[in-house]
């Protein structure tokens, strides 16, 4: 029972965030980061503008999809070939922010002691 | 009279958030791109690390509960960070996961859910993997001590001893 209340608070977190992200895209503000994406059009995936590059389109002036042997779509949203350079490119992404971290938290650490190091006694005041 | 019950083994805690806490970082690695795994994979291991992002919050209820409720008070600075940062990850990760479903070409469609994809939710679910990438990677580091602690302590301990041992049978050999 209380762990059923548990994921029942944690649900009901991530909904208020889910509701906020529903907001967010529906408000004026989200047209303004997102710029062409949220001012009432709504272009479907691998829709693109008229200006954009030479693709291939249907009577309708849509872009016209091809499916790759796979079936994932050819529209540029992703590459369907196995890749682990993605993988590799993140995970040095996070050691390099891990490696930060400790070098920064390790200056903090000296430069603490350094301040907190007490002043030689004076001499000669006996 | 002797009683012959079988003793129960106690776990521990930290040996069970070390191997969920593993195992969710790898599939955070794999799932996030699908390039790797293929669009099926990806979405299907993207669903179930949000039940393991929810075992993982009920893992460390306590310190959330308690954090929470110092959060306003006087508490240490990297406490405050941390939690500040736990806050965000939740928020993206919640980003993360709902509009992947909003745009999900397998594993919706494969329950019969048919949604309206649109460009807004994309952007969104790009960004918030970034956001995600990055925060992670702080994540990771604010808990360092601990996971280079845990790691010699499940995996560097346990294979060490076998390995000098099954060394010097070697050279008796």
């Amino acid at each position: 029972m209380k762990i059923m209340t548990r994921i029942l608070i944690i649900l009901a977190a991530a909904l208020v965030v889910v509701g906020a992200t529903v907001i967010f895209t529906n408000s004026t503000l989200a047209a303004k980061v997102m710029p062409g994406l949220s001012d009432g059009h709504r272009p479907e995936m691998g829709e693109f503008s008229p200006d954009e590059a030479n693709f291939s389109r249907s009577g309708d002036g849509r872009p016209t999809h091809s499916l790759s042997e796979d079936g994932f779509r050819g529209d540029g949203r992703h590459d369907s070939r196995f890749s682990l350079f993605p993988t590799l490119k993140n995970l040095a992404v996070i050691v390099i922010i891990i490696l930060a971290v400790i070098i920064v938290e390790r200056l903090i650490n000296l430069l603490k002691r350094r301040t907190k190091q007490p002043p030689a006694a004076p001499q000669g005041t006996e | 009279m002797k009683t012959d019950s079988p003793t129960k083994k106690k776990r521990s805690p930290t040996k069970i958030n070390f191997v969920i806490d593993l195992s969710i970082f790898i599939a955070f690695l794999v799932a996030m791109d699908p390039r790797l795994t293929g669009m099926a994979i990806h979405e299907w291991l993207s669903i179930a690390f949000g039940t393991a992002v929810i075992v993982h919050l009920l893992l460390h209820w306590k310190w959330i509960i308690a954090t929470t409720r110092r959060a306003f008070g006087k508490i240490a600075a990297q406490a405050r960070i941390n939690y500040i940062l736990n806050i965000l990850l939740f928020i993206a990760m919640t980003i993360i996961i709902f509009t992947g479903l909003m745009i999900s070409e397998v594993a919706l469609p494969g329950l019969t859910i048919q949604l309206q994809p649109n460009a807004a939710w994309r952007f969104l679910h790009s960004f918030s993997a970034d956001a995600v990438l990055i925060i992670v990677g702080l994540h990771v580091a604010l808990h360092w001590k601990w996971i280079v602690n845990a790691f010699r302590r499940y995996i560097v301990r346990p294979v060490l001893p076998t390995r000098i041992k099954m060394k010097q049978e070697e050279v008796h050999a």
